[in-house]
């Protein structure tokens, strides 16, 4: 065999890996779009986190996730969940538009699209009282003391931790969580 | 392996030493690295197992958050155990996600290695997978390789060690086996040397040297005293020698007589076996045996052929295979009382072969005992006597026809001897007659005419003339002569007349006797022996009285009895025949015939005895047999229908003749039953 033909297999090869290794990836972020890994991410999110005994009702009691707004993270987010745990318990995925609204209030985590952080400045503090994990994706949100927060390195989807609104909202987050961060902010 | 069974015992007992340390010690030593080689793997792989385990735990959640760098970063912590070459972490769906060393490309890794939570060693290498779970789901798999260099290293290192044990193991072996084997084998040679020159010198008297207690010393103790035993046994043998060539003769002899004798016992045997088989075979009878469940077991040749079928088709069979069923049934029950009975069972039985024809068979059957004496079946013959019987069916018949004839021979010469008595008894009726005429047509009255003639003539001077005519004179002279002679003749003609009317009336008794006899026959009646024995005589004493013979009655008793009289007579108007004829042959001048009755408690008899020829004892037996006369023109069934009848009427006609000349007597037996005697159907 020729080595200009060994090469050609080669690169074919290769090619054929990556095309079947892409399509058979949904968390690979070159196929991804940003919301479906978001959608992964907040779910992986509820499994890394401890919430103050009061705001679990019981052992098997489910968690509450709200999208903020109309998002298509809340679409991308029911199918995830969908038959899956976190912890032992169910995850119920609601989407509003109201933060005040007793849907809202139920919530353990609340995912805050961009564009509506007016809406997360008003309920802040009464979420963070509640022990609500607030997830966002601005750097808006984040200075307004958003938990969690969406980055982005190039293609790939990471997030950054503001350590002292969770201790704030009494939520533990988990070491192997912290670990991933791309930035742990915390002033104290 | 001949290599080893040519080797002197010394070198073979050393050898076995080095051979059995030598096994020993590798046996030990494999043991004792394999455990080591175990062990390794064991601590290996549990090192290997709980760093997959860890890794695992600490990547699970770069897994679920994408991130690789992290990941990797985790890994590095691997380098902590040499051993571990390479480790590779799989996302949910089996991509490769993360490897170590960093450097290492990706390609190296495929999804088929995740064979789910196992450790496998393979080319050399442990390969452990286990999965990395969140929370109770699989979020990907982590796949540790490790090396097993520093096993083999540690290999080598054990097989150097164990080769130096076993080279200075086997030196010490061979130091010490070189010695003790001494104790073994200085006694076998010894021994094997006692041997060979007992087998090379045939020299019996050498003696091995004794050697301590155990198995060699007993084999040594043992082989001396076998070499004695030779020594005695050569001797012995020596002796017998001298003795065995007598011995030779005196055997030769002894076989030849007893092959003689053999030889006689076989002969004898055979002769014996040629005598029953001709029994068994050439006598005219069916010879048979059956076993105790009615089985034929044997069959000679004429059963065989009467049969019709081979021996094949007969031995084995039952007797329900080979007859109809009725005959069957009856001969097995037959057998079954022979067998449980014991005894001998004999009949004739009148069998019907297959074709329908029915013949008779005479037949013997006798039990047949085994050993034990228990019944084991049964044995028999049958002869056919179709034809005996058919004979004595005929002869019967021939002899009741001969019977019928007699009896009417006997009623006509009954009759012949009533018209000869009547015949005879007319001569002297017609003699009379004559006599009579005779007297009659002569008669001397007729002279009284002639006188009346005269007298006519001389009516005028008829006193004149009697008184003066010389012829007148004598005229009274005349008449008184026949005066006397016509009573003479009248007297004459009363006693012819006399005599003329007792012929007739005897004719007239003869007639009757005879109509009587012809009408009565066969019948039953109560009458006087002694009528009977007159009625016999009257009827032959015509003839009696022209023989001239003294007959003599000596009635001793008069019975009466019951039975049929003119059977009776006809038997006794025989003997009375027979007598007289037999007087009459004598020639004597004093024929004589006696009859006799006597009477017992139980028989009448009646006895006619004569003093004629008498009769010799060789035709004593034979005087009943039919056909048997002595007479030249007698038909022989006379005696022969009386002793029938007698036999008939329930008694016997007996003879006894002291022989030729002496006379003979006839006695007839006569049943008596007083108390009976009104009935007369007795017989």
């Amino acid at each position: 065999m020729k080595p200009s033909a060994v090469h050609f297999l080669r690169v074919a090869a290769c090619w054929c890996v990556w095309v079947a290794a892409g399509h058979c990836l949904p968390a690979a972020p070159a196929v991804s779009k940003e919301h479906q890994v978001q959608a992964a991410f907040i779910y992986n999110f509820a499994k890394y986190i401890q919430w103050p005994e009061r705001r679990l009702a019981g052992a098997t009691a489910p968690l509450v996730i709200v999208v903020l707004g109309d998002s298509p993270v809340a679409d991308e987010l029911t199918k995830v969940v969908f038959g899956r745990q976190a912890n032992g318990r169910g995850i119920i995925v609601r989407s509003s538009t109201d933060p005040a609204a007793r849907t809202v209030a139920e919530a353990h985590l609340v995912f805050v699209p961009a564009g509506q952080e007016g809406r997360f400045a008003d309920a802040a503090e009464a979420w963070s009282r509640e022990a609500v994990v607030t997830v966002g994706e601005s750097d808006r949100f984040a200075a307004l003391g958003g938990i969690i927060t969406f980055q982005r390195e190039g293609d790939k989807v990471r997030f950054a931790v503001n350590l002292d609104a969770a201790e704030q909202a009494e939520v533990r987050l988990s070491a192997q969580l912290l670990k991933l961060a791309s930035a742990v902010h915390r002033k104290s | 392996m001949r290599f080893v069974r040519q080797l002197r015992l010394r070198s073979k007992l050393i050898l076995i030493s080095l051979l059995t340390s030598a096994a020993a010690l590798l046996l030990a030593s494999a043991g004792f690295i394999a455990n080591e080689l175990q062990t390794f793997k064991d601590e290996l792989n549990s090192r290997v197992a709980s760093a997959a385990q860890m890794i695992g735990y600490n990547s699970a959640s770069a897994l679920s958050f994408n991130d690789a760098a992290s990941a990797e970063e985790t890994m590095e912590g691997l380098s902590a155990e040499p051993r571990i070459r390479t480790a590779c972490i799989f996302d949910r769906d089996g991509a490769v996600f993360a490897v170590y060393p960093k450097d290492r490309p990706a390609t190296d890794f495929h999804r088929g290695l995740i064979t789910g939570p196992s450790e496998r060693f393979v080319d050399g290498h442990l390969e452990v997978v286990r999965p990395i779970a969140v929370d109770g789901e699989v979020v990907g798999h982590i796949f540790i390789r490790a090396g097993l260099d520093s096993m083999n290293e540690r290999l080598v290192r054990y097989a150097q060690i164990v080769l130096v044990v076993l080279v200075a193991a086997l030196l010490v072996a061979y130091l010490i086996a070189s010695r003790l084997q001494r104790l073994i084998s200085a006694p076998v040679s010894d021994l094997a040397a006692i041997a060979s020159r007992v087998a090379t010198h045939r020299d019996y008297s050498v003696r091995a040297p004794p050697a301590g207690d155990d198995e060699i010393g007993r084999l040594v103790a043992g082989f001396n005293e076998m070499l004695s035993q030779i020594q005695s046994r050569d001797e012995a043998l020596a002796a017998a020698r001298d003795n065995l060539e007598k011995r030779v003769e005196e055997r030769t002899a002894e076989l030849a007589r007893e092959n003689v004798e053999r030889r006689r016992a076989e002969e004898a045997r055979q002769a014996s076996e040629r005598f029953l088989h001709s029994l068994v075979e050439n006598l005219p009878v069916f010879i048979f045996r059956k076993d105790a469940g009615g089985r034929m077991t044997f069959a000679n040749t004429r059963f065989l052929e009467r049969v019709g079928r081979k021996a094949e088709d007969v031995i084995g069979r039952t007797t329900a295979e080979l007859l109809p069923a009725e005959d069957a049934a009856k001969q097995e029950r037959n057998d079954r009382q022979v067998m449980e009975t014991g005894r001998t069972y004999e009949a004739t039985e009148e069998i019907t072969s297959g074709e329908g024809k029915k013949s008779f068979i005479h037949v013997i059957k006798v039990p047949v005992f085994d050993q034990n004496g228990r019944c084991a079946g049964i044995q028999g013959m049958f002869l056919d006597i179709s034809e005996r019987k058919a004979a004595e069916d005929k002869l019967a018949e021939t002899h009741q026809k001969l019977l019928d004839a007699s009896r009417q021979a006997g009623m006509a010469e009954v009759a012949t001897g009533v018209l000869h008595n009547v015949g005879n008894v007319l001569n002297s009726v017609n003699v009379s007659a004559t006599l009579v005429a005779d007297h009659i047509r002569h008669t001397k009255a007729l002279n009284l005419g002639k006188l009346a003639a005269l007298f006519a003539q001389n009516k005028d001077n008829l006193a004149e003339y009697l008184t003066r005519d010389p012829r007148g004179q004598m005229i009274p002279g005349y008449l008184a002569t026949l005066a006397e002679m016509v009573a003479d003749e009248n007297k004459t003609v009363v006693l012819e007349l006399e005599n003329l009317r007792k012929n007739v009336e005897h004719i007239k008794d003869i007639v009757a006797m005879q109509q009587a006899y012809a009408r009565t026959s066969g019948m039953i009646e109560t009458v006087a022996v002694v009528d009977m024995v007159e009625d016999a005589i009257r009827i032959n004493s015509g003839s009696l009285a022209r023989h001239d013979v003294d007959l003599v009655r000596e009635y001793q008793q008069r019975p009466v009895l019951t039975t049929d009289k003119h059977k009776v007579i006809q038997i006794l108007i025989n003997l009375i025949r027979n007598a007289k004829y037999a007087c009459d042959e004598s020639g004597r001048v004093d024929k004589r015939i006696i009859l006799r009755t006597t009477r017992d408690d139980r028989f009448v008899r009646i006895a006619v005895i004569d003093n004629g020829v008498g009769i010799p004892p060789a035709n004593l037996m034979r005087i009943f047999n039919h056909g048997f006369t002595t007479r030249a023109h007698g038909h022989g069934f006379g005696l022969h229908s009386g002793a029938l009848a007698a036999k008939e009427i329930g008694g016997a006609l007996t003879v006894h003749s002291e022989g030729a000349g002496h006379g003979a007597t006839f006695v007839l037996e006569l049943p008596y039953k007083p108390e009976t005697a009104s009935h007369a159907t007795a017989f």
